[in-house]
């Protein structure tokens, strides 16, 4: 145990618990847009406990439209302690860190004899825990923490799928996976990459991946079945799909986030309106494959690619995607020598981050701005985290193409 | 190696590309349900159902125990008697139009009246053939008159405030029996069936131009009354009025009675500093008071909708405005001018009543305060009962009541006429069947009317989508209809009213639901302006991507066959 492995996750700790002390910091992050989404708000959680406890059917409200599961846990915290959620919310994500440090090891051990560019052998690759602070102390993760915002707990399920995924337990991995995928949907993507993660695909060993393809989506689509079926059970009745995952895929609450659905959605024509849907639903996992073929030698960094994507078009994205997809970034430290947006992407989510609340400010309260002023804000912070996906997929492609052909490092390649 | 992956990747993203295009069709299929427009044309053209308004009349022909009467003559040929009447009526209302979209049956009955000597009064002796009243089911009892005839008259004819018409006949014979009965029996039903007519059969057009047409106000199930005092200037005068107890004694019967065609809701207001929008012409005469006066001509803007809030937001039924004007002291006396002798200059009146009738609007009086009155005027219960009855009469026009005495003037040159006294209703019963049996001909009509307007609209419109719960409402449109048509057939215009009510109200809101608007949907072009966004970005790589390949898939094949050469 290292010095840094005390300081960072106890400082991290406490910060999060200081902070949830201070009523006006915790309470006006819960109530921001951009941190808490109709499927994630810790707000509408305790009005579908207040239900759930009372034994009203808690999806009666049409607020609340989160996973059953979420009510037990919470049904059970509550009865706990007033402080058993913070101190519950700040472990999770300090927790989130470890997973993020055991993540890098396991990556440094299983991919350290993978093909590598001649400066990166003299170089030694990150600290683990600098990826563990990195994560930590990012603004993002601590706001989204702080506002108690429950998609928390699907980043812990998507960071253990990982961890698991490395040390190659299936079955675990596919149960984190199937949690992620039943609080959240969309993290359902990472299922085929977690495959390749945990058959360790290599080119020899295609027979391996299949049948640990095979297995895989058994034990994925068993978990999920079992967590729908007991949900059923816990609630009474299958209602709570709709609630839930209707919400998430027919946008049916129009309230603003930092995605690119909620404008869009408000203007288009009813009568297009489902074939958008589609369209955009779609266009979220039109990725995966492509991703999957192509950078199949490094399916941590399809992961984060895909959360990425996640946190630019799911339908009610907020900061906390970001967070894992930034957490998750520093994993692949060898890539960030190619990066050339640095600048430019870093400038662009500052400037959103300031931004933002003073144009919804505009919106909402002064009234001198309208609803174009906060999505043309959320639009660069999403043009920002589209460059940063750019960035890196071109980076891993560029190093890949080195390590193949070393005479052309340094040299521009023109590809026809 | 990268080749195969660069295949891979490009026919994994069409893979996705070809999952989407079932659930582009599936999604933007534009979902019509089959409305029944054969049978809407049918109707259209009235070939579905004959509109036939039927009327009774069971005559009941006097015979005196005493044997007086009959002494004159010989027993009576009941059925020669029945089938004259019928011709006559008929020929006397024989319409010149020959294309009848409506029939107007007519039943004849003959029975025997048996009556005492003592004739003193006959409408106390007249009992209804069936106890209970039907629309359309009238009673006329014919007798002799027995004390010695006085007048030269053919006959005299009294009106009962229900549905029996008691005929005293100068000379007891067969003609005059005849001619006596079908004069009256056509004197009822010649207005109601021109109406009739004239709302079934006759295009819009002509409608309009009647002015009958446009004085009635739009059929609704519920109206909203109101009563609006309007104070020219309070600053000299405060008003006031009791106009709840004046509704409850003279307007609640007449709304009773009416009830059974339209509601109405009735609340009051009164509002001050109402100025005139008009400047009332001065008329100065010698000896006698001058006075100011409106001409018919500027009547019309009488109403100061600028300024009068008389626009109700308590509901949206269609409202009726009455208003009772007291004109602002600088104004006074104001009076009404009538068109007529506006040849001669000085023979110009003013009107008695001083109040005027604004077509499907409402009514309005004028009240000129007394000269002595300052300070404040109020109007109590019997102080407005001028007023009131001037307003029920202008509500009769306005929801299509017809004067029955007009009707039986036709008549007056060979008889001698007595109605029974006006009921406290305003209204009697045999008006009352007319405007029944008119409201179901508007109803049958402009609910035809309309669902064929929303199958023209259905069919211009390919792009529309038509839920399922038009097309229920469009079917029980048409089966109210139908049933309201049966009703008719079957005489029963109680029932026939009921339906041609729900025909109205369905077919208004099958035509009028939000989904149904035609702005919402817009030619295919349109299409196009919002596809284009999406489909050309995305089209153009992905097909560049496969054109390339083939090519590269193509090049090779050649090399290898001349490698293998």
């Amino acid at each position: 145990m290292t010095k840094k492995a005390i300081l960072i996750p106890s400082f991290a700790f406490i910060l999060r618990i200081v902070l949830f002390n201070i009523p006006t910091i915790a309470d006006t992050l819960a109530a921001r847009v951009e941190v808490v989404t109709p499927i994630t708000s810790f707000k509408r959680l305790t009005e579908g406990l207040y239900l759930y406890e009372n034994s009203v059917p808690p999806y009666d409200n049409g607020i609340f439209h989160q996973a059953p599961f979420l009510l037990v846990l919470f049904s059970a915290l509550t009865s706990l302690s007033p402080l058993a959620i913070p101190i519950a919310y700040a472990a999770v994500d300090t927790f989130i860190g470890y997973a993020l440090v055991g993540i890098t090891q396991m990556k440094q051990r299983n991919y350290a004899n993978a093909p590598k560019l001649e400066v990166e052998k003299a170089m030694s690759p990150i600290d683990p825990w600098t990826v563990a602070a990195l994560y930590l102390f990012n603004p993002l993760t601590i706001f989204s923490c702080v506002s108690k915002s429950t998609l928390i707990f699907t980043n812990l399920s998507v960071v253990l799928s990982v961890a698991l995924a490395l040390k190659g337990d299936a079955i675990y991995s596919m149960f984190w996976v199937a949690v992620a995928s039943y609080l959240s949907f969309y993290p359902a993507m990472l299922m085929p990459a977690l495959v390749l993660i945990i058959s360790n695909w290599t080119p020899s060993n295609n027979s391996t991946l299949m049948k640990q393809a095979r297995a895989s989506t058994f034990y994925f689509v068993a978990w999920l079945a079992l967590f729908l079926v007991s949900s059923r059970i816990l609630v009474g009745s299958w209602d709570y799909l709709y609630s839930t995952y209707g919400t998430i895929l027919c946008l049916t609450d129009l309230t603003p986030n930092v995605g690119m659905f909620w404008y869009f959605f408000i203007e288009m024509f009813d009568q297009f309106r489902n074939f958008f849907l589609v369209v955009f639903q779609l266009h979220a996992f039109i990725f995966v494959a492509p991703l999957c073929i192509k950078i199949r030698e490094h399916p941590i960094f399809v992961i984060i690619v895909l959360s990425g994507i996640m946190s630019i078009l799911k339908s009610y994205p907020s900061v906390g995607d970001a967070a894992l997809f930034l957490g998750l970034l520093p994993v692949h430290d060898e890539l960030f020598k190619y990066a050339r947006y640095g600048f430019l992407v870093t400038n662009l989510y500052l400037y959103s981050a300031a931004l933002a609340p003073i144009f919804w400010h505009l919106w909402i309260y002064a009234g001198s701005g309208n609803a174009n002023f906060f999505y043309a804000i959320t639009l660069v912070y999403n043009l920002g985290q589209v460059l940063l996906l750019i960035d890196i997929v071109y980076a891993v492609l560029r190093r890949s193409y080195d390590i193949a052909n070393p005479h052309t490092i340094g040299k521009e390649v023109v590809h026809k | 190696m990268p080749d195969s992956t660069k295949r891979l990747v490009i026919a994994s993203v069409w893979a996705v590309v070809l999952l989407g295009l079932p659930l582009w069709w599936k999604t933007t299929a534009v979902y019509r349900a089959q409305l029944p427009f054969s049978q809407i044309d049918s109707w259209a053209e009235r070939k579905a159902c004959q509109l036939s308004f039927p009327s009774t009349f069971v005559i009941h022909l006097a015979s005196i125990a005493d044997g007086e009467p009959q002494a004159h003559n010989r027993p009576l040929d009941f059925a020669v008697i029945q089938e004259t009447i019928t011709s006559n009526v008929n020929n006397r209302l024989s319409s010149t139009n020959a294309r009848e979209c409506v029939e107007f049956p007519l039943h004849v009955n003959i029975q025997n009246w048996p009556i005492t000597s003592d004739m003193s009064n006959l409408l106390r002796h007249t009992e209804p053939s069936n106890s209970k009243q039907v629309i359309s089911k009238y009673d006329i009892f014919i007798a002799p008159q027995l004390p010695a005839p006085t007048t030269s008259k053919l006959a005299h004819v009294q009106l009962g405030d229900d549905r029996s018409i008691v005929v005293t006949l100068r000379e007891w014979t067969t003609s005059d029996i005849e001619e006596a009965s079908s004069a009256v029996i056509a004197a009822i039903v010649k207005g109601e069936r021109e109406r009739v007519r004239s709302i079934a059969c006759d295009s819009e057009l002509t409608e309009r131009s009647n002015l009958d047409g446009a004085r009635t106000m739009k059929f609704s199930p519920t109206y909203q009354m109101t009563f609006s005092l309007m104070n020219g200037n309070p600053d000299s005068l405060q008003v006031d009025w009791d106009i709840e107890a004046a509704v409850n004694t003279y307007l609640k019967p007449f709304i009773s009675e009416v009830s059974l065609v339209s509601n109405f809701t009735v609340d009051s207001q009164i509002q001050h500093y109402a100025d005139l929008a008009v400047t009332p012409q001065f008329m100065e005469r010698e000896k006698l008071p001058s006075y100011y006066y409106l001409t018919p001509q500027t009547l019309p803007h009488f109403i100061n909708s600028a300024e009068w809030n008389l626009a109700s937001t308590i509901s949206s039924y269609p409202t009726i405005n009455f208003i009772l004007y007291i004109p602002a002291a600088d104004k006074t006396p104001l009076r009404i001018h009538d068109d007529k002798g506006e040849s001669v200059l000085c023979e110009r009146q003013p009107l008695r009543s001083n109040a005027f009738l604004i077509p499907r609007w409402g009514g309005i009086a004028i009240k000129n305060p007394p000269k002595t009155a300052s300070g404040k005027l109020e109007f109590s219960k019997e102080d407005l009962k001028p007023f009131m009855e001037i307003f029920v009469a202008q509500l009769r026009g306005l929801i299509g009541i017809h004067d029955l005495k007009k009707t039986m003037s036709s008549l007056e040159s060979s008889y001698e006429i007595s109605l029974a006294p006006t009921p406290q209703t305003a209204v009697t019963v045999i008006e009352m069947d007319a405007v029944v049996k008119q409201r179901i001909a508007e109803n049958v009509v402009n609910s035809i009317a309309t669902l064929k307007s929303l199958a023209q609209l259905v069919m211009d419109i390919p792009n529309m989508v038509v839920l399922d719960h038009i097309r229920t409402e469009v079917q029980l449109s048409l089966d109210s209809l139908n049933q309201a048509c049966q009703a008719l057939q079957q005489e029963d215009y109680l029932k026939a009213l009921q339906h041609s009510i729900h025909a109205i109200e369905r077919s208004e809101k099958a035509f009028f639901d939000p989904t149904m608007v035609s702005m919402l949907y817009f030619p295919d072009e349109h299409k196009y302006a919002i596809y284009m966004p999406l489909f050309v970005p995305v089209s153009v790589p992905l097909i560049m991507a496969v054109i390339k390949q083939l090519k590269e898939y193509k090049k090779e094949k050649r090399e290898q066959k001349i490698k293998a050469e």
